[in-house]
């Protein structure tokens, strides 16, 4: 608690040598307060972050009629613990006696943790049930 | 206590601030409206993005005592200056981000830190490149005392013009591709290109305190001390940058050599002009 080393600037110095202004240490104090923040984040995913692979969860989020057939809104979440490029992500929608409608869509980015949203066409309402959505496969960006 | 409060170095300062941003977006703005930016931010190894911030910070620091006209080092000012550069090049990374729909919900803050760092680096070094008021009072002393900028000095000042224009296609596709399409002898076409432009440029534009004694410097004499170490110094920065964007995982060492190669050219171009701009 004796020394701290953020100390004020000392005010011997004569007016002709001391020119660091106030909104310079303003400005300097809040740079130091974002490096830190920034080292912090970046430091603790970089020695105790998640290096599991990606892990795709696809999510219907809503269906609504548009021209031409149905809308199914998807989102796609990776809860692994490394980013996935290019996830194509499909749906298919059994249809009692006909061959089951598949739509497909592809997402370029789903970074780790994070979530992205998209949708997929139908010609067939979903609503009737039978709709299953899973994530086909990812490159490694 | 008049000096911390002083009302015209305070508002020196704001306007060098305002200053800053300006060069802070000019030099960024490219890199900000680059995707291949956005989505280092989240693909880069943590580890090598940490490297690379504490590899900008002395570079910071350095830049700020190169650029600024304070007349004697004072480690406090240049500090604060790396500082404040760092904190505008924040500020505008997410203006910037934001405004161009590169922030929102769905995004980790690891994901949205690593977007804003990726490119605040480049554009604080904007910033003290166009913040050379930053610090309030100054005087021709700065110049002079740059004058006599010593070799380590100048090959610092090549060191920041090549990260300045490498940086603008070290994260593209483009530099991947242009080295899968060179033969070996473009490349090699390519090295003897950048060195003589480095060395032509070098020549032309001269670095301050060496115009009086250029005159009686044997042409090899500059070649050997200003241009092969400027061009040794542009390929070790394109290698460290291809590091970090992790475009050497998987190459060959040919494929590798290449690639720095292709980015050595800008930064050579950079090493060469950094007198233009620094």
């Amino acid at each position: 608690m004796a020394r701290r080393p953020a100390a004020p600037p000392p005010r011997k110095q004569t007016a002709t040598t001391d020119t660091t202004s106030l909104l310079e240490w303003i400005a300097g104090g809040i740079g130091l307060l974002m490096l830190l923040a920034v080292l912090g984040v970046i430091g603790r995913e970089a020695l105790v972050g998640d290096t599991s692979p990606p892990a795709i969860v696809v999510e219907q989020v809503g269906t609504q009629a548009v021209p031409g057939g149905y809308l199914v809104r998807i989102k796609v979440a990776n809860t692994g613990g490394n980013s996935a490029a290019q996830v194509v992500v499909e749906g298919e929608l059994a249809r009692p006696g006909q061959e089951p409608e598949t739509s497909e869509a592809t997402f370029d980015y789903v970074p780790e943790r994070s979530s992205r949203e998209g949708g997929l066409f139908f010609r067939d309402d979903p609503a009737g049930g039978g709709l299953t959505l899973r994530a086909k496969g990812y490159v490694e960006p | 206590m008049s000096g911390l409060l002083a009302p015209e170095a305070n508002l020196k300062f704001a306007a060098s601030l305002a200053l800053a941003f300006g060069g802070a977006l000019l030099f960024a703005f490219p890199l900000l409206m680059t995707m291949e930016m956005w989505w280092l931010g989240h693909s880069m190894e943590r580890s090598r993005l940490l490297v690379f911030l504490l590899a900008a910070l002395p570079m910071l620091l350095g830049l700020s005592y190169y650029a600024g006209f304070e007349p004697a080092f004072r480690l406090i000012d240049e500090v604060l200056d790396a500082l404040a550069a760092f904190a505008v090049g924040m500020v505008l990374a997410a203006l910037a981000l934001t405004v161009l729909g590169q922030l929102g919900p769905g995004m980790t803050v690891g994901e949205m830190v690593g977007k804003l760092t990726v490119c605040a680096i480049p554009a604080s070094i904007g910033a003290l490149v166009a913040g050379k008021a930053f610090g309030g009072e100054k005087g021709d002393a700065g110049r002079r005392q740059k004058a006599h900028m010593g070799f380590a000095g100048r090959l610092f000042v090549m060191a920041v013009g090549a990260i300045f224009l490498a940086f603008n296609v070290a994260p593209t596709e483009e530099m991947a591709l242009i080295a899968y399409m060179m033969s070996p002898w473009h490349g090699l076409a390519l090295m003897a290109a950048s060195l003589l432009l480095l060395h032509g440029f070098l020549y032309t534009l001269g670095f301050p305190g060496q115009a009086e004694r250029r005159g009686d410097r044997h042409p090899a004499h500059s070649f050997l001390t200003s241009s092969v170490p400027g061009y040794a110094i542009a390929l070790a920065i394109s290698l460290f940058c291809l590091w970090t964007f992790g475009r050497l995982e998987g190459t060959s060492l040919q494929e590798g050599a290449q690639m720095t190669v292709v980015l050595g050219f800008p930064a050579a171009l950079g090493a060469a002009t950094a007198r233009l701009v620094i």
